[in-house]
């Protein structure tokens, strides 16, 4: 099922596994600002590529996933413009 | 000849910094690039002269730092260019490599590319039980690739720069291909180039740094440990600046004026000889304005050049993040703010930290709102006023005082994010949040004196002549032109700046002060504490007392006397109230303002941060004077 990675994180419960939670970028939207969409491509975040979700922040913001052998905390505002599916 | 110009370029936390600090040693210097704030750290190693530009994620400029690397790459016409590569974030940072390649590739798209790939981390990548072909890799990207683990890595870097230099500086083309492409082409050869033996493999996995990296973060990101763990940070980093500092700054303070007396007391000078005064109060202190700020300073970037080397910094931001999004901020904020609380100076150069364009200068305007050390003395005397001897109160007071500093921040920055925002005054960019998280490293202690002693040396080479100039400036104003006066009373109200107070004594007024008070306001754009000695000269508080260390007391019970022209008491409770709100959100600090200049690169920015602070202060002081006069509180 496809979604976008906020509303994604925001089903998910509170404990993440070590390994992280694998998914898949289906999508990313082309509704955002312009510099904030180029960098999601800079850090290789595209149609196709598997991303690892960790957690949430303590105060449930930001959320840290991993694309491409960086981990990187990125907002729900950010992660809203993401669209991804789960990896069996 | 000319030394042979050579760009570092890489990705940020790509072991870019270390590497130059490798290469240059302490022989490095911080250049402004025109036009910017940022600082490119030039270097020279041996004939080469050597340039750290601000980390990229690609070649297509996202943010104002990276449009600086990409410019620098276009301008600066280098010989050579060394593409700084992690190896354990092989399949997103060759891309970099390979837009370096593209970008310096000759016209007949042969020959030499001036290029060389230096890959750094080679040794966590074996400690994940995983090698890199080294050879693969430099004939699949057509390049020179030097390890920089390796014992003769600065010789043999040196010698591909020497291969691959080009003759006359290569002009760069414009890029044609995407990053996405690129990023493919850097995907599929980092699984090519990156062998696991599947054996050790997991296992060494489970022991390798990214694992430890992830074993570490579920603490430090944990729920209820993280925030503790960064309020304990946070606490001893306030802790060294703020009275780890202190002394050293008392001492810096008390050399200078040991200096100024020593000058005056030289046999052979006339100590009121015009120019020895220059001398002895203007230029000495004027020195020790600048320098008194060095300990705080180098303080401050030691532990801030620790957390960052070390990873931790941008977790720090993360776990605040989410509040200070909520007034237009961002984690990275964190640290200036809190280091508002010692001082404006060292805090604003702290901003540096804070990526976003947008969030770094909205963080530089409201920094003078924190409540600076610089004001405690001006409290502790106005406090003395209100309450008398009765510390409790008086501690509460303050407490008051802090927290009052603390929610004007917020309310301007809540209310100046939105105005910017809608006005764009701070660039166009909406704020977002991309920070990367890198691996935990054990910071080199050298490494972090030595950025330490950059920033510090940086501060005193260009904001030192602006604070010195103004610390002059206000010397002058107090002196001249009645110079010759032997009564430093008589002196004072005599000069240009007591003329202007009393010119503008009509404005002062409503405040609930008079020309006096204004004059104190006015000495106090030397630092905020001059406010008290310059009291102390107005109302005649004696040497003796000032030796006897009974100064406060002398001039309390001054102030208590002191009467308006109308006869009235000059300092009542809504006066000194007043004074107080005043001094909370007012912008009375040269060095402040020289700061900011630099911070932000621009003098109107400064500029219309000096007007506005003071104005909304004077106007907030006297709506309060005024209301508790009418509520019958005099």
């Amino acid at each position: 099922m496809t979604t976008d990675l906020a509303t994604w994180v925001r089903t998910q419960t509170n404990s993440s596994t070590d390994e992280g939670t694998s998914l898949s970028v289906v999508s990313v939207s082309t509704d955002g600002d312009n510099s904030l969409l180029g960098r999601l491509g800079d850090l290789g975040i595209g149609p196709g590529e598997m991303i690892l979700y960790f957690g949430r922040a303590p105060l449930g913001e930001p959320v840290y996933i991993s694309v491409r052998e960086t981990v990187i905390a990125l907002r729900l505002a950010e992660a809203s413009l993401i669209q991804v599916e789960s990896v069996g | 000849m000319a030394p042979l110009k050579v760009l570092l370029v890489g990705s940020p936390n790509s072991g870019k910094t270390t590497l130059f600090n490798r290469l240059t040693g302490l022989r490095a210097k911080t250049v402004n690039y025109p036009g910017s704030t940022v600082d490119l750290l030039v270097g020279a190693w041996g004939d080469v002269q050597l340039f750290d530009t601000p980390g990229v994620y690609s070649l297509h400029p996202r943010s104002p730092d990276e449009a600086i690397t990409v410019s620098a790459l276009k301008t600066k016409e280098p010989h050579a260019v060394v593409a700084v590569v992690d190896a354990t974030q092989l399949s997103r940072q060759l891309a970099i490599a390979l837009q370096l390649k593209a970008m310096f590739r000759s016209k007949d798209g042969r020959g030499s590319s001036s290029v060389v790939v230096a890959v750094t981390m080679l040794d966590l990548v074996e400690q994940e039980g995983e090698s890199v072909d080294l050879e693969m890799l430099s004939r699949e990207l057509g390049l020179i690739v030097i390890p920089t683990t390796s014992e003769s890595a600065i010789e043999d870097l040196r010698h591909a720069i020497e291969k691959e230099k080009a003759v006359v500086p290569r002009e760069p083309t414009e890029l044609e291909s995407s990053t996405a492409a690129d990023l493919r082409e850097a995907k599929r050869i980092k699984d090519l180039v990156v062998k696991s033996p599947m054996k050790a493999a997991k296992e060494a996995y489970l022991k390798g740094p990214r694992a430890i990296t992830r074993a570490i973060d579920r603490s430090v990101l944990h729920p209820v440990f993280g925030p503790l763990l960064f309020f304990a940070v946070m606490t001893t980093l306030f802790t060294l600046i703020y009275w780890l500092a202190q002394p050293m700054m008392e001492l810096v303070d008390q050399a200078f004026s040991g200096l100024a007396s020593w000058v005056t007391a030289i046999s052979w000078v006339d100590p009121e000889n015009l120019l020895t005064r220059l001398v002895s109060d203007g230029l000495i202190a004027g020195a020790g304005a600048v320098l008194v700020f060095v300990p705080q300073i180098f303080i401050l970037f030691c532990g801030l050049v620790f957390l960052e080397d070390s990873g931790y910094l941008a977790r720090a931001a993360t776990i605040v993040d989410r509040p200070l999004k909520a007034i237009g901020l961002g984690g990275r904020s964190f640290v200036p703010l809190l280091s508002g609380f010692a001082c404006a100076v060292p805090a604003m150069m702290a901003a540096r930290t804070v990526n976003s364009r947008r969030e770094r200068l909205l963080t530089l305007f409201v920094l003078p709102l924190m409540s600076c050390s610089a004001r405690l003395p001006v409290y502790a005397l106005l406090l003395g006023f209100v309450f008398g001897a009765s510390s409790i109160e008086a501690g509460f007071a303050l407490a008051a005082l802090y927290v009052g500093s603390l929610t004007t921040g917020v309310i301007a920055a809540s209310l100046l994010g939105r105005l910017a925002e809608k006005r764009g005054f701070f660039g166009k960019e909406k704020s977002f949040l991309l920070l990367e998280l890198p691996l935990y490293r054990r910071p080199k202690l050298t490494l972090v004196l030595k950025q330490a002693f950059l920033r510090t040396k940086s501060y005193v080479q260009r904001t030192g002549p602006v604070i010195l100039t103004l610390s002059v400036v206000i010397w002058a104003g107090t002196t001249f032109p009645n110079y010759n006066e032997q009564d430093p009373t008589v002196r004072l109200e005599q000069s240009f700046a007591g003329k202007v107070g009393q010119v503008l004594s009509p404005v002062f007024e409503p405040m609930g002060g008079d020309w006096r008070t204004g004059l104190g306001l006015i000495s106090a754009f030397a630092a905020r504490e001059v406010f008290v000695s310059t009291m102390a000269v107005i109302f005649h508080v004696t040497e003796k007392e000032k030796d006897d260390g009974t100064l406060q007391k002398g001039l309390l019970d001054q102030m208590h006397q002191a009467r308006a022209p109308n006869g009235l008491p000059l300092f009542t409770l809504s006066s000194v109230l007043g004074l107080m709100l005043f001094f909370m959100i007012a912008l009375q600090c040269l060095a402040t303002f020289a700061v900011a200049i630099r911070e932000s690169g621009s003098l109107k920015f400064a500029l219309v941060q000096l007007v506005l602070f003071n104005v909304v202060a004077y106007f907030l002081t006297v709506a309060l004077v005024q209301g508790l006069r009418a509520v019958g509180i005099t």
